[in-house]
């Protein structure tokens, strides 16, 4: 191969990059676009991915559904129990608050979403959402379901947004142990566990404990469960401590999800 | 040349990829890490098609990557067409028959797009952190795809008949 034309290649290779640093909303527009005209492709791939894994998940939960029944009737003895007791919690939390005086951090507006994408590589952890810019949806809106924590959005178009999962290598979330109200960071590295950095080395943090969000930061609110420590163990440095967290939310197997438009109040 | 690349068979071939990688991956992922099938038809186009524009058909590839990607854009077209380059200068200069040569080129296109891409991200991106774990991610993505490698081959050669080398007036 010719020098010249290595370098011919090379400076072209490169050229995208110029592109983006220089002007970033050409290649934003590309994939908004892109995304807008595959969006009823994508749309009925999911319905069929979803298809097949309701059947393979059906045939196999057919030979434990006995076993299964006998269980979940035990479980909802133990969580009605829990409901009477969360809920005299609750009425104390009611009147504690107005005691207090305290300041709420709700979301104001919620948006629905179906995932019609999903990609969850070593680098590219991302789902798309069917709503987009015409259904109000924002850019760094947090995104959640029933589980727990599922991430923010990072893109949005008309009529589809891209969602960063808290796996991805970007994300960064303010984390809370519930037990000890420990604060840390909790990042993303790729695998489908979390890692949760900055914790105080004297701190009572165990495995079993649930992590929530901190709240701190402007992203995230409050209190949405993030996942489970998995391990401890001190940093390299020894200066902090460092903990595996399972995410709550199976990345691969959520359908819906909720945006949030968090307001932060105070 | 050019035109191999945009044959309808190849053009088939990028959205069976496509689709393969957003819906049916997710079922053959061992513990999150899953086989690079845009790395599979790169290597594929090379092997089979023409690897002296394969350049041409990476840069296309990593055009679909970056596009599909959140991330900085131009850093897969950038790493996957230098692999690519590599590739090609490699494959020109080698008996490309030789069952070693393509199973050791293929090991080295794998490894250096699947580090290389870690590593450019770290540099355009400062919010990014290159760890040992992703690192070491990347080499199991890479010695996955490898692994399927063999099998790909073996289902576009014979299932999908894209062996004959009139499907992209292939020299290879």
């Amino acid at each position: 191969m010719a020098p010249q034309r290595l370098a011919v290649l090379t400076i072209v290779f490169s050229l995208p990059l110029f592109v983006t640093a220089y002007f970033k909303p050409v290649p934003d527009t590309l994939r908004e676009t892109f995304f807008s005209i595959v969006k009823p492709v994508l749309r009925a791939g999911e319905t069929v991915r979803q298809s097949c894994t309701d059947a393979v998940t059906g045939v196999r939960r057919f030979f434990f559904i006995y076993q299964e029944n006998n269980q979940l009737k035990r479980e909802i003895e133990l969580l009605e129990r829990e409901v009477i007791l969360l809920r005299e919690k609750e009425k104390e939390n009611d009147r504690l608050r107005s005691l207090l005086d305290f300041k709420t951090k709700t979301p104001a507006r919620t948006v629905a979403s179906q995932i019609i994408a999903r990609e969850t590589g070593h680098l590219g952890n991302w789902i798309v959402l069917d709503k987009g810019g015409r259904q109000r949806l924002k850019k760094d809106m947090p995104v959640v379901s029933e589980k727990g924590l599922v991430g923010k959005v990072a893109e949005v178009g008309p009529e589809t947004a891209r969602v960063i999962l808290l796996t991805d290598v970007e994300s960064r979330v303010g984390g809370m142990v519930q037990s000890s109200r420990q604060t840390g960071l909790v990042m993303g590295d790729g695998s489908p566990f979390l890692r949760m950095k900055f914790l105080d080395p004297d701190s009572d943090v165990k495995v079993g404990d649930e992590v929530l969000s901190s709240g701190l930061g402007s992203v995230y609110p409050k209190g949405i469960p993030i996942g489970t420590i998995e391990f401890v163990e001190r940093e390299k440095n020894g200066l902090f401590l460092y903990a595996k967290i399972k995410p709550s939310v199976s990345f691969s197997r959520i359908e819906e999800v909720l945006c949030l438009e968090y307001q932060r109040v105070g | 040349m050019i035109r191999r690349v945009f044959s309808v068979k190849s053009i088939l071939l990028v959205l069976a990829v496509f689709l393969i990688s957003l819906y049916a991956l997710p079922f053959i992922e061992i513990r999150g890490i899953k086989p690079d099938f845009w790395v599979l038809i790169v290597l594929f186009y090379a092997f089979r098609a023409d690897w002296r524009t394969v350049p041409f058909f990476a840069f296309l590839i990593g055009l679909i990557k970056d596009i599909l990607s959140p991330r900085y854009f131009g850093v897969e077209i950038f790493t996957l067409g230098m692999a690519a380059l590599i590739l090609s200068y490699t494959l020109g200069k080698l008996e490309r028959q030789d069952p070693w040569v393509v199973v050791l080129s293929a090991t080295a296109f794998s490894l250096i797009y699947e580090t290389g891409i870690c590593l450019g991200y770290l540099f355009v991106n400062g919010a990014y952190e290159l760890t040992g774990i992703l690192l070491w991610r990347a080499l199991m993505i890479s010695v996955y795809t490898l692994f399927c490698f063999p099998w790909v081959f073996f289902v576009l050669d014979h299932v999908a008949d894209l062996r004959r080398r009139d499907w992209l007036g292939g020299t290879a």
